[in-house]
């Protein structure tokens, strides 16, 4: 029962911690939070532009996870991400192209798409196609990119989402193609993959902190930072249980039980 | 400012069906017999919506499947680029489809009319497509997953060759190196030189102490501290879905 009490309580204290944090940065005259430079997300509009001015398309892949399961807030932020992206990219003369392994994500990002048509008043340019399931499993996924990045003639590739080795092929597709790959997962294996095979890679939680980067809303700064405040406070607590341990341990060999 | 009642609606749907799924995952199924009334409406409510959840995820696997279809369609008509591959896509997906929907169709002419046993005209004990799966899709999948390490390969090889050289890139070569050797089949034989003793340690020795620190201390520590930020990342992305500061279903 324990456990489930303090699950809960976290929940809603992470909760809200972003509501509050939120509010605050909402305020009138609030000192707007400051950013580290992350690499990937500073070559993301160079990336946009450059497909925009050669008639190029970008090419936004969320990943070969599905919504519904663990990998579900990674395929999120590359759907959020897309709406940022497809936004400006939808002047190219070719439109974004959207993989995914998922029916849920795919039916999802066609409705980002239509929604970044419509807010353009250019309905009619929306392709119901652009946002295209390119294989059914993970290994499927990465094997159909290979022919996606070469055969669409797509200027760079933005991979948000959840993937795990297959992510391998993409980049190294990206690289044939000579196009720059930004690419985050959610899985550590992955990011260590495409550390060493992407042109910018997204490493730890950077993957989340895309929405953050890209439109600066305060309520996305604000997550960023209840996501700073909650990692002190559990490196805090690990910290404190270590120490306490090892104390333990010392006074218990000289004699001295703690409890 | 106009009030759109339509995201309104949506919103709030989203938010009431995503907390109560949060707070069912909190309830303790042990101890759901003493709880009262309210605890066990939510989590009766969190089956039966992700019950819903499941049986729409399988239909949005039936559209993937279309979508992939058209997709493909599109490039062969179109004669796209690369417009083949497709075609043994197209072909590919025919083929397990009438793999699955032949044999039912047949063991409901009878009641074992080919003699494959009970229970083998659908399903996963359907033998065509056991058959498509270990000799189609397992070997190109494993085929796929033996290109990867060569890709890897090229991968660390470029990564080294970079015109500018980071810390990353230096500490990347020098552990990739390190590893390398540590996993390498190098002084298992006793006989071996390695095992003789320098300053009470062999080499052989030391290159396990190495190994062994480099994999469960340094690795371990920073593979924890990125599951901690991915963890605490995944979790804000579902809250801010919940409080409706993301709102990835419709405009």
């Amino acid at each position: 029962m324990t456990q489930y009490l303090i699950g809960f309580l976290v929940a809603v204290f992470f909760a809200g911690l972003i509501f509050v944090l939120s509010l605050l940065a909402r305020q009138k005259g609030a000192k707007p939070l400051g950013l580290r430079q992350i690499d990937a997300y500073e070559s993301l509009p160079a990336t946009v532009g450059a497909a925009v001015e050669t008639g190029r398309r970008i090419h936004i892949s969320v990943g070969a996870g599905a919504i519904g399961e663990v990998s579900t807030p990674a395929t999120l932020t590359g759907l959020s991400v897309l709406d940022q992206i497809a936004s400006v990219a939808a002047i190219s003369d070719k439109p974004p192209i959207v993989t995914t392994a998922d029916g849920v994500a795919m039916l999802l990002a066609q409705d980002i798409l239509r929604g970044v048509y419509k807010r353009q008043n250019a309905p009619e340019e929306y392709d119901g196609l652009a946002a295209q399931v390119v294989g059914l499993s993970p290994l499927g996924y990465g094997a159909a990119l290979t022919g996606v990045i070469p055969d669409d003639s797509v200027a760079g590739t933005v991979l948000m989402g959840s993937v795990g080795q297959e992510a391998v092929l993409m980049t190294e597709a990206g690289q044939r193609a000579k196009t720059p790959t930004v690419a985050g997962s959610d899985q550590p294996a992955a990011q260590a993959l495409l550390f060493a095979t992407a042109d910018h890679p997204l490493v730890g939680e950077d993957l989340f902190a895309g929405n953050a980067y890209i439109n600066r809303r305060p309520e996305h700064l604000a997550s960023l930072r209840a996501q700073d405040w909650m990692r002190l406070l559990i490196g805090g607590g690990i910290v404190l249980v270590v120490l306490y341990q090892t104390a333990k341990a010392l006074l218990a060999s000289l004699g001295v039980a703690l409890p | 400012m106009k009030i759109r009642w339509g995201n309104v609606a949506l919103t709030s749907i989203a938010m009431i069906a995503g907390i109560i799924t949060l707070f069912g995952y909190f309830v303790d199924r042990n101890a759901l017999a003493n709880a009262n009334i309210l605890v066990q409406g939510v989590y009766a409510m969190r089956l039966l919506l992700v019950s819903w959840a499941v049986l729409l995820a399988a239909v949005a696997v039936c559209l993937g499947a279309v979508n992939l279809g058209a997709v493909h369609m599109r490039k062969v008509f179109k004669q796209s680029k690369g417009w083949p591959y497709s075609l043994f896509i197209l072909l590919g997906l025919l083929t397990a489809l009438a793999a699955g929907f032949v044999l039912p169709f047949v063991g409901l002419t009878g009641s074992d009319p080919l003699g494959l046993g009970p229970g083998m005209y659908s399903g996963l004990g359907n033998p065509l497509i056991q058959w498509v799966f270990r000799y189609l899709q397992a070997a190109l999948g494993t085929a796929i997953s033996g290109l990867i390490v060569f890709f890897l390969v090229f991968a660390g090889f470029r990564l080294l060759r970079r015109p500018t050289w980071r810390l990353t890139s230096i500490v990347f070569g020098i552990v990739a190196i390190l590893s390398l050797i540590g996993m390498a089949p190098f002084f298992l034989d006793p006989l071996d030189p390695a095992h003789l003793q320098v300053l009470g340690v062999t080499l052989s020795d030391a290159r396990n102490w190495i190994w062994t620190w480099l994999s469960q201390v340094p690795a371990v520590a920073g593979a924890r501290g990125l599951l901690l930020g991915i963890a605490l990342g995944a979790i804000a992305t579902g809250l801010r879905v919940l409080l409706a500061i993301d709102r990835p279903y419709g405009e």
